[in-house]
């Protein structure tokens, strides 16, 4: 790097570097970077500045976020574009990004582009498209008293001002993306709630991705929304993402890049939807940091199924006892997609409780998605109750999960569990539809239904499932699905006519209360895994599945564990799987019935009752006799 | 030695409170010549199951090849026959049914006893029949036939064996977090619909037609919102298991232990929704250790299996000599 060949040389007076770097952090506000001598940084990406200058170029200047674009840029000099020699990047491939064209988009769609109203019009929305807020198509009429919420530029109270850039800047667990941000972006959004407010409704804020680069150019414009959350003492709010690309983009290449911030005071309540379901070809790198003061609980579920390259970087620390943590995550991976979720969670302060469920499906042989499940339980955390766990699906051969999860407890007084499973779908319960008269199709979409099902149910607004659930239904990636099972979302009104009286009300009205405590249960979790399972299961998967399916090797925990020496440590099938099977072992019983007679066993060979391909005649010979195995060579050599 | 019970039908009069007439929307939602048959031959075979069971005494209402047996009327048909069945477990190899031969007729009820001797292995047996009618892919089968209704139940998925008419119950049923008993259920009605090439059940129609059958088992119906098998105590596994069988009709029943870790009231709730679905056309084939399920459900003709092949046929006289003394008294004589 050309960088660090300067570098040397202009070190050797090293008495004079420290004085410099003072220099450097007192310099005027407009702090531009290509007047910077490189001195500065140990290591500087030149890629990562050039970067940076473009996106600094690209942006009108801001008192309010001058401070964070000059702690971004410092930030950036030091950090180079990371590599898989990086640990939170160990398993992420992000040369799709770093080998693009990389264009910052510098102003809103102008044309009259209308994304579509959400149905629910009860909600107040955002709508900021390509990271800029379209004040046109946002509706915020609804919020309560003292509740703001919008840009940070065009806020006229200095109170929100002051409070929100109390917080700016002053994060230490950023990486790259964090800062490219925090350069890069325009504007920030700020939603205040004041002391002792609830929210009822939720307020939704729709990320439309217009831009995006066309198949086989390398641009890929790249867009920083940032948002910033402040809930103060005793406040409650809903928050849904929602990121989305502009209705028949599914197919561009850009990059989002979006940051959320959010702080909680003492005793708030925020609950945080996520959902992601953005073009297949584009790059979606969030971050979501968190601030919990005590007594104060923070909710995240979230549903990504889109995006080439998605990762999402969750940092949850904190500052208080007694708080309330629930992280539910599903990601789903039907192309060549890679789905990442790094979280932290830090804990400081005793009694705090959280429980962290992550589960994903990869349905692609080149699909892949990575967890990381960091817990800091530290020293002054006792008495804390952790709990992760993460499950994930492979169902295809050849799909990777990557998972990491880890706790790293300090403290002495804790409960702390976590667990992974990886899997294919268990065969006992397979087997279990199948004797019922169900057949293996079905039983595999139902049971990857009832399998996503259990965090998407957890989506606290029934208008978002059903968001996800039209979105994958539309999408034209997904064929359409036809299923067995019929439902309407009538029949749960019947059975609640003689037990409970709940879901009576759930099912006639998307409820949008937050304050209540459970989550209507919605109309059945295959109706929101339909199309999920259709994205899951196209039938061009099936066949590949049929040709080749390795048998898995389940280990059954309840049993003793067996010794390393045992011969029979893998449970492997003779053959790979093979639909056609149970035709070829009836016809081999009948070859090895026939009688002795040449002619008789030559008659039979002409039944055979698939074209011979390999596969099929190496096992109907091994299960000849040995002189049938002579006369079925000798055949198979005619023409 | 497994001793074997065989009930025939006109014997449900004899029982206590149980008798229901078969529900006349059952029989329609059956195949044609439906026959329940509870075959309980349980050859223990270890299925899987940690559990060792002690003397299984499966009630394997399996019919002799011999046929007359004496228990029956010579019009009834055979509805099961299994002619030297021997099957091994896939991945050992291990040896479990030995020339089995059975044969159930319509209208038994059967019960199959295992002797104590074998322990783990009969176990297995007990599983293993089951699991070999059903088509479990842990059992291979090596040799032997098995016709249901006329036709080679081998060469059938288990799927398919199931939609023929052969039900088979669980000792443990399997859990399916996720997806709701009533979502289960319909689509297992709806998949043998289709094969009777009837209209499918909307989810309306369908609750409709399973309510009354909830109240025969006696189960409340919020349960059918619960997710499969997830959480339930062993009394509403087993009686899940009977509602099942209740909602899809099945010609030949096999009830693996219904009455296995259950009190007696819900045993009773079990033998009633049981003998409740027995008809002349169907046959049930229990099995099971002791002999209070067979107070309630009175078998035609008992099995006793001992080591992979079905030692003594009799009726019910067989099991109280069994109850006094022992496997040993059996398999002495």
């Amino acid at each position: 790097m050309p960088a660090l060949a300067i570098i040397p040389q202009i070190r050797t007076p090293i008495t004079i570097k420290p004085k410099i770097k003072h220099k450097q952090k007192q310099k005027p506000k407009s702090f531009s970077l290509s007047t910077t001598p490189i001195t500065q940084a140990s290591f500087s990406d030149p890629f990562v500045l050039q970067l940076a200058e473009t996106l600094e170029d690209s942006l009108s200047p801001s008192v309010s976020l001058q401070r964070l674009r000059d702690s971004s840029s410092e930030s950036l000099l030091s950090t180079s574009w990371p590599s898989r020699k990086d640990e939170p990047f160990r398993f992420t491939d992000t040369s799709f990004i770093r080998l693009s064209q990389i264009i910052p988009i510098t102003k809103p769609p102008q044309f009259d582009y209308l994304p579509s109203i959400n149905g629910d019009t009860l909600l107040p929305n955002i709508v900021i498209a390509d990271g800029f807020v379209l004040n046109s198509m946002s509706r915020l009429s609804t919020l309560p008293d003292g509740v703001y919420v919008g840009s940070l530029l065009s806020d006229s109270s200095d109170i929100i001002a002051e409070r929100v850039l109390e917080f700016v800047g002053d994060f230490e667990w950023g990486d790259l993306f964090w800062s490219i941000n925090g350069i890069g972006a325009h504007d920030m959004t700020v939603v205040y709630v004041p002391a002792g407010v609830k929210v009822e409704n939720p307020i939704h804020f729709k990320y439309v991705s217009v831009e995006g680069g066309e198949k086989g150019s390398k641009k890929l414009p790249v867009s920083n929304p940032r948002v910033f959350v402040v809930v103060e003492e005793g406040g409650e709010v809903g928050i849904i993402e929602e990121f989305v690309s502009k209705e028949g983009n599914d197919d561009r290449y850009y990059w989002a890049n979006p940051v959320l911030e959010v702080v909680i005071g003492k005793g708030a309540k925020v609950r945080h939807s996520y959902v992601q379901s953005q073009s297949l070809n584009s790059a979606h790198i969030k971050w979501t940091a968190v601030r919990q003061e005590a007594a104060s609980t923070y909710e995240l579920v979230e549903v990504s199924t889109g995006g080439k390259l998605s990762r999402h970087n969750l940092h949850v620390q904190q500052l208080g006892p007694d708080t309330a943590t629930e992280l539910s995550t599903f990601h789903l991976s039907v192309g060549d997609q890679t789905q990442d979720l790094h979280s932290r969670l830090i804990l400081d302060h005793p009694r705090g409780r959280s429980q962290q469920l992550h589960k994903c499906i990869v349905a692609h042989s080149q699909g892949q998605a990575v967890f990381d499940g960091n817990v800091k339980v530290n020293r002054y955390a006792q008495q804390t109750d952790a709990g992760q766990l993460t499950r994930s699906l492979l169902l295809e051969p050849r799909a990777t999960v990557n998972v990491k999860p880890n706790l790293q407890i300090i403290a002495d007084d804790v409960k702390c569990s976590h667990g992974a499973a990886i899997s294919d779908l268990e065969e006992t319960q397979l087997f279990y539809f199948q004797a019922r008269g169900i057949d293996l199709e079905t039983a595999r979409k139902a049971l990857v239904f009832s399998f996503g099902a259990e965090v998407i149910e957890r989506l606290p607004n029934s208008f978002m499932q059903k968001q996800v659930e039209s979105h994958s239904f539309h999408s034209s990636r997904c064929p359409f699905y036809k299923t067995t099972i019929r439902y309407k979302e009538t029949h749960f009104l019947l059975i609640s006519c003689n037990s409970s009286t709940s879901k009576t009300s759930s099912s006639t009205k998307p409820s949008q209360n937050l304050s209540e405590s459970p989550n209507p249960k919605n109309p059945s979790s295959s109706d929101h895994l339909k199309p999920l399972s259709a994205t899951t299961l196209t039938t061009k998967d099936h066949q590949a599945q049929l040709l080749s399916k390795p048998k898995s090797t389940r280990v059954n925990p309840t049993r003793p564990k067996r010794s390393v020496l045992s011969l029979q440590r893998l449970k492997r099938s003779l053959y790979p799987y093979n639909p056609q099977i149970k035709e070829l072992k009836l016809f081999a019983k009948k070859l090895n019935d026939c009688g002795s007679g040449e002619n008789e066993f030559v008659s039979l060979l002409e039944t055979f009752p698939y074209p011979p391909t390999k596969e099929n005649a190496l096992l109907i010979l091994n299960s000849l006799r040995a002189w049938q195995k002579t006369s079925f060579l000798q055949l198979g050599q005619d023409p | 030695m497994a001793l074997r019970f065989t009930l025939s039908s006109p014997s449900p009069s004899l029982q206590p409170p149980l008798i229901h007439s078969p529900p006349p929307l059952k029989l329609s939602t059956l195949p044609l010549n439906s026959n329940l048959f509870t075959y309980s031959a349980t050859r223990s075979l270890r299925l899987r199951s940690t559990r060792r069971l002690p003397a299984v005494t499966a009630s394997v209402p399996a019919v002799e090849t011999t046929g007359t047996t004496g228990t029956d009327s010579g019009k009834k048909r055979p509805l099961l026959e299994v002619k030297d069945l021997t099957a091994v477990i896939t991945e050992s190899k291990q040896e479990i049914l030995k020339g089995v031969n059975v044969v159930v007729y319509e209208g038994e009820v059967g019960s199959c006893y295992y002797g104590k001797k074998m322990g783990l292995v009969r176990a297995h047996f007990q599983r293993l029949e089951l699991y070999v009618l059903a088509g479990h892919p842990d059992y291979e089968v090596t040799g032997g036939s098995v016709v249901f209704k006329g036709e080679n139940l081998l060469d059938m998925e288990p799927e398919e064996r199931s939609l023929a008419g052969l039900f088979m119950s669980f000792q443990s049923p399997v859990e399916i977090p996720g997806v709701n008993n009533i979502d289960f259920l319909n689509m297992a009605y709806n998949a043998r619909r289709r094969k009777l090439g009837l209209p499918e059940l909307g989810p309306i129609e369908f609750y409709a037609y399973l309510f009354p059958k909830l109240e025969l088992v006696n189960m409340k119906s919020d349960f059918l919102n619960r997710n499969v098998n997830e959480g339930f105590s062993g009394g509403e596994r087993k009686r899940n298991e009977i509602l099942q069988l209740a909602v899809l009709g099945a010609e030949l029943a096999i009830l693996d232990e219904i009455d296995s870790g259950l009190d007696i009231d819900a045993l009773q709730d079990v033998a009633k929704a049981v003998n409740g679905m027995l008809t002349p056309n169907n046959a049930v084939l229990m099995i099971t250790h002791y002999l209070r399920l067979l107070e309630f459900i009175k078998p035609t003709c008992i099995h006793i299996m001992e080591n992979g092949r079905i030692v003594k046929t009799g009726d019910i006289s067989i099991a109280k000599t069994l109850e006094k003394e022992g496997y040993k008294a059996i398999s002495a004589s």
